[in-house]
């Protein structure tokens, strides 16, 4: 059985660091990035599963990200956020 | 945060825009006492003038407008004209109530203000919270997460992820440290709790010194025109907002770019300028952080936390007797601080 593919898109190095380390010890396949543009690319690189997305990206807002991947796909989003703003429609 | 007194002092500035509100209103009632009810009419128009004036002076010059108004009432308006005394009973009996609600007007604007200022206050120390719950947060959950996962899997993972968890463990509890540095730092100044003591420094060898607290020391181009640039300064002090800039052009450059340092001397000034390559949109966000905790909003930006340390910067620089400004040219930011008063070698 193939591994569950997990995709992060977070500009903080550390949280990445180990998010990856624990989600790859429980055995998902796991991706990252730092940018929303770099996020983007991912989500269309791989048959992604689950998202974990931060909201304060260096390059666009994290709700950018969100509602252009919502334009195809229904995939899970968790978004990790310290802001402190109305749930989006978009978010699952 | 400053306490904000409820009876500040009057300033010379004051009392020279009451005396010019209160001498407009007195002229304007003159200039229409003919075509107003004689007394009522009058006072209405100065107590026009004392609201006026509290609401652009202080409280206090509002009292004395009040009283100042009731004399100029009763000298100018009241019969027998020019004189002290009052004759007209329903104009003593206007005097009285001008001065009653004057007074009660002062009293009620006075009030108001102090409120304004109570809620300007409360939305300083809320933004305070707001900005120490955020930039505490993101390291401590970094320190949390990379401990809990290191303690969770250590069985299952390789050296290099262990070392990683704890670097990281390491690295983002250096970054809290310096936080919580610069924010008793901020506090102090804030509170005007540091007295400078300076010494003759040498600004090549602590740009240097401060270069190689760096991971990323590669990323930094020192420049200089001369060996050694002397200036008055307390190291630690200066040290530390040189951190702050050094530390903010490399966070917000693109990675792997070059941070430009270079000191430039004048017969009469030294200069050091930071320079680095961001976007504008960062470069927007910079310049309105020279405030502490200004930068915070609903945003969670990796920019969050940035007003912090260039506020401190900014302060420490102040304190030397120096100037910091920013500006913009081809994609790049540039810092500039320039000390006016050394000696060089």
């Amino acid at each position: 059985m193939e591994s569950p593919i997990i995709l992060f898109v977070d500009d903080e190095v550390r949280i990445r660091s180990f998010v990856r380390i624990s989600m790859q010890a429980e055995g998902f396949e796991f991706y990252e990035a730092s940018s929303a543009e770099g996020g983007w690319e991912l989500f269309k690189a791989f048959p992604v599963q689950l998202i974990i997305l931060d909201l304060g990206l260096p390059d666009h807002d994290g709700i950018w990200l969100l509602n252009r991947i919502r334009e195809e796909s229904s995939v899970p989003i968790l978004v990790l956020s310290a802001r402190l703003a109305p749930r989006s429609p978009n978010c699952s | 945060m400053n306490k904000i007194p409820s009876f500040p002092y009057a300033t010379s500035r004051d009392l020279v825009l009451a005396l010019i509100i209160i001498a407009a209103f007195i002229s304007a009632a003159i200039f229409l006492e003919k075509w107003l009810v004689p007394a009522a009419g009058t006072a209405l128009i100065l107590l026009g003038g004392v609201i006026v004036t509290t609401l652009l002076t202080k409280p206090i010059i509002g009292y004395a407008v009040a009283v100042m108004g009731a004399f100029a009432f009763n000298i100018l308006f009241t019969a027998p004209r020019y004189s002290l005394h009052m004759q007209e009973v329903d104009e003593i009996a206007t005097l009285v109530v001008f001065l009653i609600i004057a007074l009660g007007s002062v009293n009620l604007v006075s009030r108001i203000q102090q409120q304004n200022s109570a809620l300007a206050d409360a939305q300083l120390r809320a933004q305070l919270l707001l900005s120490l719950s955020h930039d505490i947060k993101t390291p401590l959950t970094s320190v949390l997460g990379n401990l809990t996962t290191f303690q969770s899997y250590q069985q299952r993972l390789t050296q290099h992820e262990r070392e990683e968890l704890i670097n990281g463990a390491i690295a983002e509890t250096e970054r809290l440290q310096h936080y919580i540095q610069n924010l008793l730092q901020a506090t102090r100044l804030e509170y005007g709790a540091i007295a400078l003591q300076t010494k003759p420094t040498d600004l090549v060898e602590l740009c240097r010194d401060v270069i190689v607290r760096f991971d990323q020391q590669e990323r930094f181009e020192l420049k200089y025109s001369v060996e050694s640039v002397m200036i008055d300064a307390q190291r630690p002090l200066l040290e530390q907002a040189l951190f702050n800039l050094f530390d903010n052009a490399l966070r917000y450059s693109p990675a792997g770019s070059i941070v430009q340092i270079e000191t430039l001397v004048t017969s009469s000034q030294q200069y050091l300028k930071i320079k680095n390559e961001n976007s504008e949109k960062d470069y927007q966000v910079i310049k309105q952080s020279f405030q502490p905790f200004a930068n915070q909003s609903s945003n969670d930006t990796k920019l969050a936390g940035t007003g912090l340390g260039l506020a401190v910067a900014a302060s420490i620089i102040k304190a030397h007797g120096a100037s910091l400004e920013v500006t913009r040219s081809h994609r790049s930011t540039e810092f500039t601080i320039r000390f006016e008063t050394t000696f060089i070698d």
